[in-house]
């Protein structure tokens, strides 16, 4: 990973832990005064990384995990800030990154919510990983 | 119920506190700029940290 890599890597997490829904190429190239051509290779190299995913034949970050550029139904709330989430993992680690809140999962009879208080989740619940952890990046989306 | 519906094959079960304490570890740093992401060996010794072992959680 390159020095500018590593900038461009970080702050789609600020962007993103800053409220921001759509991250992309312009966005990122105004937030720091970057060239978006510069800024859209970075994306590129990080995205053939598997450390983001983008959204297909574009520059908009669909996956910083565990922020999702997309309304997927999970989603993590914490005081009057909320993110989008990947997976229910992803909606549960949110929390561990921002804080105590809620986290939401969509199921068949409403959102599944589980509330972080103090590093502890309630109610008891679990998570479903169909995927084993070699193959997570085969179909990222899928995972 | 839905592994039938879908025709998916049984994955790997973990609690909801399991996935909370790993992300605490997993996503350590991950906003910094030095952050680097972790070898297979580091990855899956973070999984066992949580207990997640096994032929699901390995990586090398």
């Amino acid at each position: 990973m390159t020095a500018f890599d590593r900038q461009v890597r970080a702050q789609i997490y600020r962007l993103f832990s800053d409220g921001m829904t759509v991250v992309d190429g312009a966005a990122m190239a105004e937030s720091r005064g970057w060239v978006a051509e510069e800024v859209e290779a970075s994306l590129d190299r990080l995205a053939e990384a598997h450390l983001i995913k983008l959204a297909e034949g574009s520059h908009r970050v669909e996956m910083a995990h565990p922020f999702s550029g997309t309304n997927t139904g999970y989603r993590s709330v914490v005081g009057d800030r909320s993110w989008n989430a990947n997976c229910a993992w992803d909606a549960l680690a949110l929390l561990a990154i921002m804080g105590d809140g809620e986290a939401f999962a969509p199921g068949a009879d409403g959102d599944l919510v589980w509330t972080v208080d103090d590093g502890k989740v309630s109610p008891d619940g679990v998570v479903h990983l169909l995927i084993p952890a070699s193959r997570f990046w085969d179909d990222i989306g899928f995972t | 119920m839905w592994l039938e519906a879908t025709g998916s094959r049984r994955g790997y079960v973990a609690s909801v506190q399991t996935m909370f304490d790993l992300s605490k570890d997993w996503y350590d740093g991950r906003f910094d700029d030095e952050w680097d992401p972790p070898t297979a060996e580091q990855a899956e010794a973070t999984f066992a940290l949580h207990g997640l072992t096994g032929d699901f959680w390995r990586l090398s």
